[in-house]
């Protein structure tokens, strides 16, 4: 059964909507904004997996955060600073807030976190923010471990508030530029052949180290909260055609003792995981993941 | 923009499923303004800034309800039970409701893509005291073919090329009655058959305005470019939504829009004071 909810954070109205079936758990999932979009997300994935975990009995929530989808507030001006302020945490404080009043108010026990892309990153920094907020898991869906970044040096510039932040854009501009005109080179094929041959080589001899523009933040952030023994379910995205490989993230945060983190690959949908069935895949992995955690809590 | 309390979110049992809305409403609204949004695909993009549009007609005096068609956003039912036929009755629905609760004031109908054509054949109908569209497709059809086109581009991602339909085969699939998957919806056959006979009438297809010829009513037809991004889809919003690695392209997630709400809300507030003058002359 669907109800509309209206929740009050930092004095704006958040709108949401929440799933509950009677005579059900006491474990709440509260689903997160992936990236910019409302909170049914991409072909509704969100609301009909509610539905379903709502039919197991688990008490589900899905609440648009400030300036997305229905609720009040205001987001950035261009989508790339809006994700840069997601992968930096920005928006941690107001789910912790969040999960707490959904807590309270439907006398839960604990409460998963979940989201795609962009709510992943917030599900783990929300997790770490506020250990009162009862965070008894994270369904992460696709999160990525990179950085993201601006195309537009000028807007770069803009978005660098440090000193630190200033450097980072002026090379990331140089390096953009000298692409750009490495691109226009009639013997352009042949460099960038060299460039990803080089670039094979170097990761041989590097052999773990991190990409130099990993989310080093989120990754300790996510690290910490495993050592605590914070279970966590990490669901990734694999495209029948395979993409360039990049670097295994998860073998990084899963290669240490003691922590509860579970790992299901979908092949053959992509990154919303609407395509191919990947929603049905996403249904089983999660439902198979809080059936045991819901036994173990 | 103005934070108020006036924002209720609920749901409405209308035609056996549980259609959500939200009313941004105001002290003493002069006139109400039912939204209808786009298609399901596009709802994505436009949703906040819709919202946004929502409380600006508040602050001004006009009160706002916004809904969920059937089988979409956050409302209940299955989208491959759902057509075009089914999303009119949606909106006929919604604006009795808003007229059984406004009080005797004017209610204007207002669409955008799929909303604004679906709101043309409600006002034709007699729904309303006023029609506002923005950007309404001359044939529904129109906005099938653009789903067609992310099927595809997607299949450029999922499969080798021996393996990949065209667009014709997946409107032969559709046409004897299967299903097409289109970015995460399952599209019927009657959602396509439906489409097929919806076109704008040809008295509101040229962008302008004008009175309805029976009642005289008014209505006015806006058309949005892509300047007008992320109200209505455009090229750089897709890409800076699906970046292909960590470098984003530039492209607006929050524009000021009170340059383009600004005219619009005068014409609603001209178009019910007009009304207003009418029914005490008659």
């Amino acid at each position: 059964m669907r109800d509309a909810i209206t929740i009050k954070v930092d004095g704006l109205l958040l709108q949401g909507t929440s799933h509950q079936n009677p005579g059900g758990l006491d474990l709440g999932i509260l689903f997160l904004n992936s990236g910019s979009l409302p909170r049914s997300s991409r072909g509704d994935l969100y609301a009909h997996l509610a539905d379903s975990l709502a039919e197991q009995g688990f008490k589900c929530f899905r609440v648009d955060l400030p300036g997305l989808g229905d609720s009040q507030g205001e987001v950035p001006e261009e989508y790339v600073e809006f994700y840069q302020l997601v992968q930096e945490g920005t928006y941690a404080g107001c789910v912790a807030k969040l999960a707490r009043e959904l807590r309270r108010t439907y006398g839960l026990s604990g409460i998963v976190l979940a989201g795609i892309c962009g709510g992943a990153q917030t599900s783990v920094f929300a997790a770490a923010k506020d250990h009162g907020a009862g965070v008894a898991g994270l369904a992460l869906l696709d999160m990525p471990f990179f950085l993201y970044r601006s195309s537009n040096p000028a807007a770069q510039k803009k978005a660098g508030r440090s000193l630190l932040g200033r450097c980072r854009g002026g090379v990331a501009g140089a390096k953009a530029k000298m692409r750009d005109w490495v691109l226009e080179q009639k013997w352009e094929p042949l460099a960038t052949k060299t460039y990803y041959r080089l670039r094979k080589m170097t990761s041989r001899t590097k052999g773990g180290n991190l990409p130099p523009n990993t989310n080093l933040t989120l990754l300790k952030t996510l690290s910490a909260l495993l050592d605590q023994g914070i279970p966590v379910l990490m669901v990734t995205a694999h495209p029948p055609i395979p993409e360039r490989k990049s670097f295994d993230y998860i073998g990084y945060v899963t290669d240490r003792p003691g922590g509860r983190l579970e790992h299901a690959k979908i092949h053959g949908t992509t990154h919303s995981f609407v395509e191919n069935s990947g929603a049905e895949a996403v249904r089983e992995a999660m439902a198979r993941w809080l059936a045991g955690l819901s036994i173990k809590s | 923009m103005a934070k108020n309390e006036l924002e209720t979110a609920r749901y409405l049992d209308l035609g056996g499923e549980r259609v959500y809305t939200i009313s941004y409403a105001c002290e003493t609204p002069m006139a109400w303004v039912l939204l209808c949004g786009p298609f399901p695909s596009d709802r994505l993009y436009s949703l906040s800034a819709w919202a946004k549009w929502a409380r600006f007609l508040a602050c001004h005096d006009i009160a706002a309800v916004r809904f969920d068609y059937s089988g979409t956003g956050e409302s209940t039912g299955r989208f491959s039970d759902m057509d075009f036929g089914r999303w009119l009755r949606d909106i006929e629905a919604m604006s009795d409701w808003v007229s059984a609760r406004s009080g005797g004031r004017p209610l204007v109908l207002h669409g955008l893509g799929m909303g604004a054509l679906l709101a043309q054949k409600a006002f034709s109908a007699g729904r309303g005291d006023g029609l506002l569209m923005w950007s309404p497709p001359l044939h529904a059809l129109d906005i099938l073919n653009q789903g067609l086109m992310i099927r595809l581009s997607m299949d450029m991602l999922l499969f080798r090329l021996a393996d990949r339909k065209t667009a014709k085969d997946y409107i032969e699939e559709m046409k004897s009655g299967g299903a097409v998957q289109i970015d995460g919806y399952t599209w019927s056959s009657t959602l396509w058959t439906t489409g097929e006979q919806l076109s704008l009438d040809q008295a509101f297809a040229s962008p302008g305005e004008g009175k309805e010829e029976k009642s005289g009513r008014p209505w006015r037809h806006v058309v949005l470019d892509d300047g007008m991004s992320p109200l209505v889809k455009s090229q750089s919003m897709l890409r800076a939504m699906n970046p292909r690695a960590a470098v984003v392209p530039s492209a607006p997630l929050n524009r000021d829009f009170c340059g383009f709400f600004e005219p619009n809300a005068a014409w609603i507030r001209k178009s019910v004071e007009d009304h207003e003058i009418a029914r005490r002359h008659a």
